[in-house]
């Protein structure tokens, strides 16, 4: 008898791996190998001549140049693509939150506000955000603005609200602290259709039978929204929260991401793109751990 | 008694009150934010269609006065759309396909068989998704540059072998294995999917005697469908928008992203003397225009299974 659970239990591990096979292969392959490659590569300068590739080693040459000598990676690049990330990050998280629990009730019209919240997945991802993007810095150097400024988020109404607050004579901190928080409401609502997706899948595991007893206990929608919804959902907002971190931070349109690229493929200076990538990756897989040390404390899993 | 009921009707009025702004502020929060996002695309649709007077004219908002198809002319001129858009279909129809695949088979190993090193595995799914693209494009770049199958040993550091850039084999290779751009994903959503269905369909099967394949393949990936389709939608999608591996793995290739970010530079370039960059504008409309509206009609086909995807994963509750 025991023979037996224990060969079943050996089919079970030989089937798992076989099924996971082609990514542990892939992995190997297409992962680890670059991952350990681009480690080394940001140890050496690499430069391109007749004969391939030439590789001087570095040791810490380029680290030290990036963190110590050329002051605008930490300043114009890391500190701000980290004050975006504190910024972004929670109003992302909480605003599809609200969202997805609002479009699971209801109501007439569910399907198409569905349909639209999910749209930015679908239209504002990838080179069309970078497009996007490079056309609104280009009319904003050319000037164009109004009805021609096709590509600018809502940058219309932006100016519709700067004029006015102009108009009533209040400080400038105001105004650029109200144009920034409605330029960041479009930001936050194109970035959000994932993490709704996630949410509402979650949502609609939560069993109606918890609701029912619970109101039959005399529970009101507020103490059931804070005992049954949010613990429920609580492992959706942890993988939620890894997302968007991962979103923001190796979005198109990151100024850093942008930078690695460019200093790796245009210039060509690849050893140096590398170690701005890996102290990049450092600092999201700290910021990752930190959280998820945090965080994993207060998910209640519930045991199947 | 009566006072009773006056106060039972007054609640029940107070509770209409409350759902009642409850909707209307749902209703204005909600079409305040479709606007925001389709405000955009409304903008992008009409400038498609406007002519450079139109630019010119304070007048004109959203519905040019001399609207043109002049724009549209133009870039599909420039892109040899029908060709572009076959081999664009091709290519992100097949590698969302073999990405959909592999996904669902790795995901469906992760999720329902106890085995060592699970844990691990899916941690090196969740990892593939957190390492930044730009760092480890380029020695992916050098691998396929000179591929053969001593490469992945030298770290690519051997220059010698196949070139594979600017073919489509790259992006099979990591489709078929699962390491396609943002594949982790949709191992984890795969993964969370197949973790919710029912163990005792499985054990039915099994006891009817099916193997651990035709489980998989009778029982489960039929219950699996929507899912599927919202994944090959994902990864479609992506691929179709994707910037840096099409930059960087196949940079000849007559798809639209390679090409995309430049067109209304090039043809406002090709235009020569009459060169305005105002025009650049109407040309980067239009293209954008182009470039979305296969995204669109397929997302409208598969909207139905992508909200049914969600309701189904919550069968068991």
């Amino acid at each position: 008898m025991k023979n037996k659970k224990r060969t079943l239990a050996q089919q079970n591990e030989r089937a798992g791996l076989l099924y996971s096979l082609p990514f542990i292969i892939g992995f190997v392959c297409f992962t680890l190998f670059p991952v350990i490659q681009s480690f080394l590569l940001s140890f050496h300068t690499v430069s391109a001549s007749a004969n391939g590739m030439v590789m001087r080693f570095e040791s810490w040459g380029n680290y030290h140049r990036l963190l110590f000598e050329n002051a605008s990676y930490v300043r114009d690049l890391l500190l701000p693509s980290l004050k975006e990330l504190a910024i972004n990050f929670p109003c992302i998280l909480i605003f599809s939150f609200f969202i997805a629990v609002m479009l699971n009730h209801q109501f007439r019209g569910r399907t198409f506000f569905r349909v639209i919240f999910f749209l930015p997945v679908v239209v504002s991802s990838g080179v069309i955000l970078l497009v996007q993007d490079n056309q609104l810095q280009t009319n904003m150097l050319s000037g164009i603005t109004g009805s021609a400024s096709g590509g600018g988020g809502i940058s219309q109404f932006t100016d519709t609200v700067t004029d006015l607050l102009e108009d009533f004579a209040v400080g400038e901190w105001l105004i650029t602290f109200v144009t920034s928080a409605v330029d960041r409401i479009y930001d936050i609502v194109t970035s959000s259709g994932i993490q709704i997706l996630i949410y509402l899948a979650g949502l609609q595991t939560i069993s109606p039978s918890l609701y029912e007893a619970s109101s039959i206990e005399g529970a009101t929608g507020w103490e059931n929204f804070w005992k049954i919804t949010f613990p429920m959902i609580s492992p959706m907002i942890l993988v939620n929260a890894v997302y968007t971190i991962v979103d923001i931070m190796g979005g198109l349109n990151n100024n850093l991401v942008k930078q690695i690229y460019n200093t790796s493929f245009v210039i060509g200076d690849y050893g140096y793109g590398s170690a701005m990538g890996w102290i990049y990756f450092l600092i999201i897989g700290l910021v990752l751990l930190l959280f998820l040390g945090v965080a994993s404390r207060m998910v209640y899993y519930e045991d199947r | 008694m009566l006072a009773q009921i006056k106060k039972k009707s007054f609640s029940i009025q107070k509770k209409n009150i409350v759902s009642f702004i409850w909707n209307v502020f749902r209703y204005v929060l909600f079409a305040g934010l479709a606007f925001v996002i389709l405000q955009p695309l409304i903008v992008k649709l009409s400038s498609s269609f406007k002519s450079i007077y139109d630019l010119y004219d304070s007048t004109v908002i959203f519905f040019p006065k001399q609207a043109t198809l002049y724009n549209y002319e133009r870039v599909i001129e420039y892109y040899e759309y029908g060709k572009r858009f076959f081999k664009s279909v091709l290519l992100c129809g097949m590698s969302g396909l073999l990405q959909t695949v592999s996904c669902t088979l790795v995901a469906y190993g992760l999720a329902r068989f106890k085995f060592r090193g699970r844990n691990l595995i899916f941690g090196m799914a969740i990892f593939t998704l957190i390492i930044p693209t730009q760092t480890v494009l380029l020695p992916l770049f050098l691998q396929f540059k000179y591929f053969s199958p001593i490469t992945f040993f030298t770290l690519g550091f051997n220059l010698q072998g196949t070139d594979l850039i600017g073919t489509p084999i790259p992006l099979i290779l990591l489709s078929c294995t699962a390491n396609g751009f943002k594949n982790g994903l949709y191992i984890f959503m795969l993964r969370q999917y197949f973790k919710n269905l029912p163990v005792a369909l499985e054990e039915a099967a099994y006891i009817d005697g099916c193997n651990r394949f035709t489980t998989f393949w009778y029982i489960m990936l039929p219950g699996a469908k929507t899912m599927m389709i919202t994944i090959f939608l994902f990864s479609f999608v992506w691929q179709w928008n994707d910037y840096f591996y099409s930059m960087i793995l196949m940079p000849g290739m007559d798809v639209f992203t390679t090409v995309f970010s430049k067109v209304g530079e090039a043809i406002t370039r090709s235009d020569g003397a009459m060169r305005d960059t105002m025009q650049m504008m109407l040309y980067d409309s239009a293209a954008m225009i182009l470039h979305i509206i296969p995204l669109v009609v397929l997302y409208i086909f598969t909207q139905k299974f992508f909200v049914q995807s969600i309701e189904r994963s919550g069968i068991v509750g």
